[in-house]
């Protein structure tokens, strides 16, 4: 063991190094870190994540070329446009009778410099629809998820707070609701709303109202498993111990604890209904001629000339469904992550 | 009996404490047995001195400390905590009392909210209860985290910046803030290391003897009651079997129960082979408790009598209650 | 509080810099070791011999880190414990101390690529003057050696046992792979309530057909203790295997394992953080803090003449040693941070018995005598004089 000549070193003697001293630090290193908010946390867990980023980038986009976009644009979803028959040059005013005689529509025209996406079988600027049919998409989506949020909430926070019978008779309600088959109403309610001639532009909010009254049940559930597992835990026991008021407890413990897992909810939520949406447009039970949205423009794909001549016409409302469903769906996973405790980095 | 051993500064009165628990089936919750978790457990706290509860897990040590507080509502008898009784108050009372008896629990990582700083979660209730003008609440939060050895600069943090030792302190300050009379200290070590604990022990004692609380300490372990308890009650199967000041206790121990629990300790000296008393089988269920002694089925001591008959809770020495027909005085 | 905000911002950048370099740093790792994976490994690469024939396994100069995205932690950091056949070494230390890790290690259950064997042999006996160093074994002849000869017992019995088979389903597997075509399955069933008996099980026949989740803990405890020796391992490591129970089902089965230690010719691994525990079932003993061994030697050794101050401090940290006194010792400050551990003393900032000599590197282990070893600076003259 010659360790200890190497120990000894700088030392006279054995007896000088062993004299006493005290090592006792008094800092404490955590003082002078910079110290993170659990929101602060979870944002940057989700910052870090990458496809989550991405996502994020999409929806801002999508946002404003469906919202922003439009206060710039010359043309209007529901103009149509007309081709003079000898010239060939499109008309937008008709300031002869003349010219009117001589005038076709504007058919499926190819992309161009006029048309950037060219226009439908109506004669209707593609770019144009596509942005408003945006427009539809994300309202029906931001809609029906707070529709759904705010009946979720409140009948699941009552079922998980009080428990007892009111648990067991709401929980039943869920379960008969989330039995109700879910086409067969919607064409149910669609044949009603042309039964009692509903404008096709007012149409989307009866459907939003609809989905809203069906789709709350996922969120009720998750609020009350969530609400039952924090009343168990031991700060809200504490709660309890100490006095504070039950809307104290509500408002300071139970709801930002089970924000972040609706927040979560909400964004996967939104992705799903926009999918939703879109199946029902295309099914012609949403939105209706001459408005648009991209359901019903990607059902222009069931003329067979559409679908083999003018890819323009239904590739680009598909590919925005696509990338719309598929961000949110990022964003939701991004915040999922970021929001686990188990995911401690 | 507990009135004989009563003094007249006693904190906390519990008399016949009774928490049966509903055992629910079926979608209509139709009740189909009961687990008797406490049976009938009385028992006094002076005021400025601890009641140890020691127990197995299963004996009910942990719905007492919850019970008798009404955190959960109790089955029957009466608790009466700084000369008020608490079952029998309206809830708005009852939260008006609420800071005069605090409770610290056994895990340190669930029970602070993990989205408030620590100087929220120490000064929540302080405010709620109005007992420091809203422009005084810094300092007071400050001074008894100062109190409880935490630093100035961990107002402002979170819970998950914290160690397990840290976090309960937390807890300690969380309680004490409010000034309580009495603290109930579930398990308030027993997820902690060993020289943690001693920290967390050594904490609570010292803000015992300047504040006067006093405690109720429920735990598993047997050694850490003797450090800290006065008067040490032993439970079993939700009911206490045996009763008696620390000292009493630990020399003359009567029980057939807490002489075998206290053999089972081992012991940090490897020359030290005791001549141990091992209990054979397990708790049996409360759902189901055996008739007569509870203990009979698990006891080396016992006769026909144990098994029919429910034995007394009889004083052998002052102060010295036991529950057992085999006791030789 | 001398730092303003803005040079805490700036603080902050830099850990964010730091944190990428890690991340880099530890796909680089995990490449490597994705790579030796694959490599086809010669037999004759983990082939060694023993020191001491007599030892089971000897673990010599551990390393196991876990690369995180914060940094490496360096959980075992330098270990070097034997295991004599037929004994019992009983590892003590709290939570974070690697304890649990150099078991982990030595059966190679370390969640890869995080958590990786740095550096170090890990010896085991497998007779005739040959040893395999489990540190380099192939993963597939590890799976024969884990649960053949060296077994585990968890604190939580469930994460070994099986919910949806029957009790005697699974004691019946373990003798039927260990006998292969040798029984008949009416014998494989004796020989498996046999077992149920060695371990104090009364009602062997009864639990023979029930489910683990209708037996109490201790009950299940002693089923996991069956299933272990029915291997009939080399070496059991058990983890703490007591923690979860109360005392009185404590006491049970710290008995049990004394009356089998002598049925039995396994070595014992045992793991806790009890030192009342370890008195009573270790021979020897081994402390650990901070990823490395304070103190090591024979049970005496350590119970009668604890030398590191850490030792001493837990001796004096139990409640049931200070009945009467006033308070209690406790050992001040926090266990440092396995990321950054500095290169002196990890015990130094807590240690009331520090000398000058402690200004110098982590000390290397002293020897007290032939059994007894310490890594503390204050035994420097004894180690010098028992070399010269």
């Amino acid at each position: 063991m010659n360790d200890n000549n190497d120990m000894l070193a700088g030392f006279a003697s054995v007896e000088e190094a062993l004299e006493p001293e005290s090592f006792y630090e008094e800092e404490d290193v955590a003082e002078h870190q910079l110290f993170l908010t659990p929101a602060q946390m979870i944002i940057r867990r989700f910052v870090r994540n990458k496809l989550a980023v991405v996502g994020t980038t999409i929806l801002v986009l999508m946002a404003l070329f469906c919202f922003g976009v439009p206060l710039f644009y010359e043309y209007n979803q529901t103009e149509i446009f007309y081709l003079d028959k000898d010239t060939g040059e499109e008309i937008r005013t008709f300031d002869s009778e003349e010219r009117m005689l001589n005038s076709i529509l504007a058919v499926m025209q190819p992309p161009g410099k006029q048309h950037i996406l060219g226009t439908n079988k109506m004669g209707q600027d593609m770019l144009a629809r596509l942005m408003y049919g945006g427009r539809i998409s994300l309202m029906v989506g931001f809609i029906v998820v707070i529709i759904e949020l705010v009946i979720g909430v409140i009948l699941g926070g009552l079922a998980g707070y009080y428990r007892g019978w009111v648990d067991i008779v709401l929980m039943r309600l869920v379960e008969i609701v989330s039995a109700i088959p879910f086409m067969p109403l919607m064409l149910i309610v669609s044949s009603l709303l042309i039964v009692v001639k509903i404008s096709p532009a007012n149409k989307i909010y009866y459907v939003m109202i609809v989905l809203g009254l069906l789709f709350w049940t996922s969120v009720a559930r998750l609020v009350r498993g969530n609400i039952l597992s924090l009343r168990e835990s031991e700060y809200m026991q504490a709660a309890d111990a100490t006095g504070i008021r039950p809307w104290h407890k509500i408002t300071r413990h139970l709801i930002p604890n089970t924000l972040p897992n609706l927040i979560v909810t909400a964004t996967l939520d939104l992705g799903y209904i926009i999918l939703i949406e879109s199946t029902l447009s295309f099914l012609g039970v949403g939105v209706g001629v001459p408005y648009a949205s991209w359901g019903n423009m990607v059902s222009e794909v069931a003329d067979s000339i559409i679908m083999r001549q003018h890819p323009n016409i239904w590739i680009s409302p598909g590919l925005c469904i696509l990338i719309t469903v598929l961000a949110f769906n990022f964003v939701g996973d991004g915040l999922r992550d970021a929001t686990d405790p188990k995911m401690k980095r | 009996m507990a009135e004989d051993y009563a003094v007249n500064d006693n904190v906390v009165e519990v008399t016949d404490l009774k928490k049966y628990f509903p055992i629910k089936k079926g979608t209509l919750q139709r009740v189909i047995g009961q687990v008797r978790a406490v049976d009938g457990v009385s028992f006094n706290i002076k005021r400025g001195q601890t009641f140890g509860l020691v127990g197995e897990s299963g004996s009910g040590k942990t719905t007492v400390g919850r019970t008798l507080l009404r955190l959960t509502e109790p089955t029957s008898g009466k608790s009466v905590i700084a000369g008020k009784d608490v079952f029998t108050m309206k809830k708005s009372a009852l939260r008006k009392m609420r800071p005069l008896m605090q409770i610290i629990f056994q895990d340190p990582y669930s029970s602070l909210d993990p989205r408030l700083p620590i100087g929220k979660i120490i000064g929540e209730a302080v405010l709620e209860h109005k007992l420091v003008p809203k422009s005084e609440l810094r300092d007071h939060v400050l001074s008894i985290m100062r109190d409880c050895e935490l630093r100035p600069y961990q107002y402002d943090r979170y819970p998950h910046e914290f160690s397990g030792g840290q976090r309960q302190r937390i807890c300690i300050a969380r309680a004490l803030a409010l000034g309580p009379e009495v603290v109930i200290a579930d398990e308030p070590v027993s997820a902690l290391d060993v020289s943690v604990q001693a920290q967390i022990i050594n904490l609570m004692r010292d803000l015992q003897q300047r504040r006067g609380l006093s405690y109720l300490f429920i735990s598993h372990d047997l050694s850490v009651v003797e450090y800290i308890s006065d008067v040490v009650g032993v439970m079993y199967l939700g009911v206490i079997v045996e009763m008696a000041p620390k000292k009493e206790l630990f020399k003359n121990t009567a029980h057939p129960y807490t002489r075998a629990l206290l053999s089972a300790v081992p012991v940090a000296n490897p020359d030290v082979k005791m001549n141990r008393q091992i209990l054979t089988g397990d708790i049996p269920s409360p759902a189901a408790p055996p008739p007569g002694c509870k203990f009979h089925t698990r006891c080396a001591f016992r006769t026909a009598r144990c098994e029919t008959e429910e034995p007394e809770f009889k004083e052998i020495s002052p102060g010295h209650f036991v529950a057992c027909h085999e006791v030789r005085y | 509080m001398g730092d303003t905000k803005r040079e805490l911002k700036e603080k902050d950048k830099q850990r964010n810099k730091d944190l990428k370099k890690v991340k880099r740093f530890n796909a680089k790792v995990y490449r490597r070791f994705a790579r030796k994976q694959h490599r086809r490994v010669p037999e004759s690469r983990y082939k060694t011999t023993m020191k001491n024939p007599e030892n089971v396994l000897e673990i010599d100069g551990l390393h196991t880190y876990f690369y995180t995205d914060i940094g490496t932690v360096r959980a075992v950091d330098g270990v070097t414990i034997q295991i004599p056949r037929g004994k019992t070494v009983g590892v003590v230390g709290e939570s974070g101390c690697g304890k649990s890790v150099t078991s982990l290690s030595i059966l190679r259950l370390l969640q890869e690529p995080q958590g990786q064997i740095a550096e170090g042999e890990l010896r085991f006996n497998i007779g005739d003057g040959e040893a395999i160093d489990l540190a380099k074994v192939p993963p597939k002849r590890m799976n024969s050696i884990r649960g053949n000869d060296i077994t585990m017992i968890f604190q939580e019995p469930m994460t070994t046992l099986n919910p949806v088979l029957t009790i005697g389903k699974q004691l019946d597997e373990v003798v039927r792979y260990h006998n292969v075509d040798k029984l008949t399955s009416r014998m494989i069933k004796d020989r498996s309530i046999e077992m149920l008996e060695t371990v104090g099980i009364a009602n062997a026949s009864g639990i023979y057909s029930m489910y683990p989740h209708e037996l109490s803990g201790g009950m299940r405890q002693r089923v996991v203790i069956a299933l272990a020796l029915l291997c009939n391992p080399k070496l059991i490591i058990a983890d703490e295997p007591t923690t979860a129970l109360d005392v009185t089902i404590q006491a049970q089965i710290l008995e049990l394992l004394k009356a089998l230690k002598d049925k039995v010719s396994a070595s014992i691994m045992f793991i806790t953080h009890d030192l009342g525990v370890v008195a009573e079932t270790a021979d020897f003993v081994v402390v650990m803090y901070a990823g490395r061994i304070v103190e090591q030697g024979t049970v005496y050794d350590i119970f009668h003449a604890p030398s590191h101050p850490y030792t001493i401090g837990l001796m004096k940290s139990r409640p049931s040693d200070a009945i009467g006194e006033e308070s209690l010792y406790s050992i001040p400050g926090n266990v440092p941070s396995p990321i950054e551990l500095p290169d002196y003393c990890y015990f130094r900032n807590r240690c009331d018995m520090s000398v000058k000599a402690c200004r110098g590197k982590y000390p290397s282990m002293l020897p007290l005598s032939d059994t007894h070893e310490v890594a503390c600076y204050r035994y420097i003259k004894i180690g010098s004089e028992a070399n010269g």
